[in-house]
């Protein structure tokens, strides 16, 4: 029967030929080449949980009253955005579970995003030939957040309406379009003539996902092209790839890794709150409250906004709020400029424009490593400092404190950070054998009393790959039983 | 190609000889980890129709979690288990075949461009032209609908708002401000009648001393204006002048607003001049007086109020 | 409010002395008081009812309503989640520390009585439908959660599945 329909789909499509290869591709098993697909795993997860959504969300700013079983609310005038999503979280069965693992589901998927990143940086994985999956990936990272921004704002309550607020207003600071810009977004002044949450929304459910849908298929497609990097090893070189074959055994650890993260994603959107906002309130330009803080992938911005000292500068008729130009446009202008160009930067230094399909340890690559390092944590202490007033609170110290504290250590704690990344980088390099389970020596003494020392024999286990790699057999020809029996089954006669 | 249905190979294949070691499992023990990928898997099925049977019986999030996520869970490690410790081990290698081409192949590409392109180019010198530009006319216009459309130009509603001399001041639910209504201390979001809940005109109005008719006004120092003060009453533009938000945190003691946002401290004695954090701009004062012992404007806001932006001068 | 208090409120307009050396909780009884309606006086004789609490000495009278807890810590009350309908209210009208102020002119006492409520039911016992509330400081905490167990988790799954030479 299989063979049928291999025939049948072959003889209108040409598929038997690139679908052996595509069957026999090989994956290297390291374990970090696993973390884009929790990235690629989260993002099913989203839009299967999103077209649900979609299915109850109303996208207005249209005023209703609530007539939901959340007391509270009861008799409110809400917007039927706010109104419909805390009826989704009350009133639709499961509803609050795929609301809940969605929000989830966004976090780990930008969270996962920034370790495969990083993981691709430190080994070098961006070099010729794949800068173009280089950029590929840094443009998801970006449109990734900006759909996370608009989809936690849909709900219209009050934490993520100020978050909107805050957004206008940094459209505003834009020398000479600004105003024109936020009006022409919003429909008017703030808070517009109530367009932006359908737009937000036409944003967020199709028009970004189809983008960044095709972009995972650019990126996976360049992968499938340009075969995947793997670490040097016993029998790795430049030009092959050691690992397992995509069929059967590379499907059966993804699809399984596929259910686990959905499993895991699941388990947090029940069993931890995320975004109530039944507890917030729906949205009053007027109305503020306590520990308002953007999704934890927008927090770096809104710490650079935190900490800007507040020059603002005025001349010759106009304004440029540069205390919010500066770190909410400039900055995430250079970073994105910059990741981006990371390649082609790191090539004027390093002046390598060989092709390279064997990866780095990132201890080999000290000063990149070193580098990367510090740039993680710089952004890290920016994240950080978007919890200046939660963290006043919870450590009972003045906000004057916190903020020079935040505004020191952004620069200070980086610079340290390159120097101690190196210093480990080039230690780990001069230990031999570091990492691996050392093996005894043993010293015997002969019958004439002579010493001898001899290395005891590996354990097993200690070389995990003894075997020398082969190419993915074509035929196995088993008999039926041999097929039942084989290596792994045993089957005892009664 | 013109065989018929037959699965045997025409010419002698690479088999694989049983007992290779590259097709034993991962696994010492293959019997234990196929019992544990069982049992896993049954955990997983029994968690799928777990999550079946609470969907009909019960409303609760956190059951229909667990259930759920149990039985992906455990299907999830049965398959993954499978993949990992009973397939063939391996390791298998593939060669990578440089896949850029020959130099003559790339010299061919390079040449089929610029000679046949360079040809036409060269010879229809005036229709390439016309066709760049009218492809560049319509990337032109092509935006106008795409970004102009889409809203009104600002004008002047970014330097006015809604109150004016005499505006009565209102809470949000439209009730007039008496004289008598706030507390040393006392603070309120108010607006101007007929407005209540509009954005723009969201003043806060503070109260620091009781002073009667007689006493001289709240002393305010510069950029605060004392004469803008009535009975002990001060207000503000409760927009913040860094990013908009609503400055909603009185500190009575320290007579010190402060913006949630970005923890802007803005001096109520002074003017709201901001005296920590980003803000660059004091808020601006509304003049306010007593006018049959309920709180109106004396004018409107001397300045465009909230965040900067190009055309504020 | 306690129930001594409420039914003081309630009834028609009385001459009330309220001695207390708490001048906070002075304030906030006489704005509570008069807000109801009723003259607050000093002459511990000509009232009709004394409003006193425990730790103050008050000269007899017939009719004499004692405020148990003298709490003074009404802001840190309120702040550690289990605050009293006192300490509620009292923080409402007398602006502890640096709250402001909010007299009756400003939020009503049917108004107060509802913010009470809603901190009795909603605060203290917040409705957390979707799990663990994770300190209710929003997306501070869920950063830390979905970075720290989620992705923390899965990655520790890719350790499992894939090689660590």
């Amino acid at each position: 029967m299989i063979d049928q329909s291999v025939r049948w789909l072959d003889d209108r499509l040409g598929i038997a030929k690139g679908g052996r290869t595509m069957l026999d591709k090989i994956f290297p098993d390291h374990w970090s080449f696993m973390l884009g697909e929790i990235a690629l795993y989260s993002f099913v997860v989203l839009i299967a949980t999103g077209v649900f959504l979609s299915l109850y969300y109303i996208p207005s700013a249209h005023e209703v009253v609530y007539h939901g079983s959340y007391l509270p609310l009861r008799g409110q005038r809400v917007s039927e955005a706010y109104s419909s999503t805390v009826g989704l979280s009350f009133d639709v069965k499961s509803g609050l579970l795929i609301r809940q693992t969605h929000h989830w589901a966004a976090d780990v998927f930008l969270g996962s995003i920034a370790v495969h990143m990083a993981r691709i940086f430190f080994t070098g994985a961006f070099r010729k030939p794949r800068e173009l999956n280089w950029i590929v990936g840094v443009t998801m990272l970006m449109l990734g957040i900006v759909n996370g921004f608009l989809g936690y704002s849909l709900p219209d309550d009050l934490v993520s309406g100020t978050g909107i607020r805050i957004a206008y207003s940094i459209i505003e600071s834009v020398p000479l379009v600004g105003s024109y810009l936020g009006f022409f977004l919003f429909g008017g002044n703030y808070p517009g003539n109530g367009i932006i949450i359908p737009r937000f929304f036409l944003l967020h459910v199709l028009i970004l996902p189809v983008i960044i849908g095709g972009l995972i298929a650019v990126h996976l497609g360049l992968l499938v092209k340009q075969k995947h990097t793997q670490f040097p090893g016993k029998g790795k070189t430049e030009d092959n790839v050691v690992g397992t074959p995509m069929f059967p055994t590379f499907i059966a650890k993804t699809t399984g890794f596929m259910f686990m993260t959905s499993a895991v994603l699941l388990l947090l959107g029940g069993l931890a709150q995320i975004n109530p906002i039944w507890q917030f309130g729906q949205y009053e330009p007027y109305q503020i409250s306590y520990a308002v803080q953007p999704d934890w992938y927008m927090g770096w911005l809104d710490g650079a906004l935190r900490i800007m000292p507040s020059w603002e500068w005025v001349g010759w008729g106009h304004t440029l709020p540069l205390e919010v130009f500066l770190p909410a446009v400039v900055f995430p202008g250079l970073t994105f400029g910059f990741f981006w160009g990371w390649p082609h930067i790191e090539k004027r230094f390093t002046k390598d424009v060989a092709t390279h399909n064997l990866l780095d340890r990132p201890r080999d690559r000290p000063k990149r490593t070193a580098f990367g390092a510090a740039m993680l944590m710089f952004y890290f202490m920016l994240f950080a400092a978007s919890s200046t007033d939660v963290m006043a609170n919870f450590f009972n110290v003045s906000l004057n404190v916190v903020l020079w504290t935040f505004r020191v250590i952004v620069f200070v704690i980086p610079i340290i950070t390159y120097f101690v990344t190196y210093q480990i980088c080039n230690e780990m390099r001069a230990a031999e054998g570091i990492g691996k389970r050392k093996r005894a020596m043993v010293v015997s003494r002969s019958d004439t009393g002579a010493y001898s020392t001899v290395t005891a024999e590996p354990r097993p286990g200690d070389d995990a790959h003894e075997l020398d790699a082969i190419p993915v057999p074509t035929y196995i020809n088993l008999t039926p039983e041999e097929l039942e029996t084989g290596p792994g089954v045993r089957r005892v006669m009664r | 190609m013109s065989d018929e249905s037959t699965v045997q190979p025409t010419a002698p294949l690479p088999v694989a000889a049983l007992d290779d070691p590259h097709q034993l499992p991962y696994a010492k023990h293959p019997g234990r980890a196929q019992a544990v990928a069982v049992v896993a898997m049954i955990i997983g099925i029994l968690g799928c129709i777990g999550f079946g049977i609470t969907y009909w019986v019960s409303d609760q999030t956190q059951w229909q979690a667990v259930t759920l996520g149990v039985g992906l869970l455990g299907l999830g490690f049965g398959v993954t288990a499978w993949g990992k410790y009973l397939m063939a081990r391996g390791p298998f290698v593939e060669e990578r075949h440089p896949f850029n081409s020959s130099d003559e192949e790339v010299k061919e590409m390079t040449a089929a461009i610029t000679q046949r392109g360079g040809i036409v180019v060269a010879r229809r010198k005036l229709l390439g032209g016309l066709f760049a530009i009218g492809s560049l006319a319509f990337g032109v216009v092509a935006a106008f609908p795409l970004i102009r459309s889409l809203g009104p130009k600002p004008g002047r509603a970014l330097f006015v708002t809604n109150w004016r001399r005499n505006s009565q001041l209102v809470t949000v639910d439209g009730r007039p401000v008496h004289k008598n209504d706030l507390e040393v201390g006392g603070v309120l979001t108010v607006f101007p009648r007929g407005f209540a809940g509009s954005s723009p005109d969201q003043t806060i109005l503070l109260r620091i001393e009781e002073l009667g008719p007689e006493d001289p006004p709240l002393s305010l120092a510069s950029p605060g204006r004392s004469d803008w003060t009535a009975l002990g009453y001060v207000a503000y533009s409760k927009m913040c002048t860094h990013l908009g938000c609503p400055v909603g945190l009185y500190q009575e003691q320290t007579v010190e607003l402060v913006c949630p946002c970005h923890q802007s401290i803005f001096n109520v004695l002074a003017g709201a001049v901001p005296e920590f954090g980003p803000a660059p701009r004091p808020l601006p004062q509304l003049p306010i007086k007593v006018q049959n012992g309920f709180l109106v404007a004396q004018d409107g806001y001397n300045q465009p109020i909230g965040p900067g932006f190009w055309e504020r001068p | 409010m306690s129930f001594a208090l409420e039914t003081v409120v309630r009834q028609a307009k009385l001459r009330i002395a309220i001695i207390t050396a708490n001048p906070v909780r002075k304030a906030t009884l006489t704005g509570i008081v008069a807000g109801a309606g009723h003259c607050v006086i000093s002459d511990v004789g000509a009232a009709d009812i004394v409003i006193s609490d425990e730790t103050t000495a008050v000269p007899a009278h017939s009719s004499v309503i004692r405020l148990g807890e003298t709490g003074d810590d009404i802001a840190a009350g309120v702040l550690s989640r289990n605050a009293t309908t006192r300490q509620i209210v009292e923080a409402v009208r007398s602006g502890p520390g640096n709250m402001p102020h909010f007299g009756p002119g400003n939020i009503s006492n049917a108004e107060v009585r509802d913010i009470t409520a809603y901190v009795h039911s909603y605060i203290q016992h917040p409705i957390n439908r979707g799990g663990f509330g994770l300190g209710g400081i929003g997306p501070v905490g869920e950063g830390f959660v979905g970075l720290l167990i989620g992705v923390g988790a899965l990655m520790l799954v890719c350790f499992w599945i894939g090689d660590r030479t």
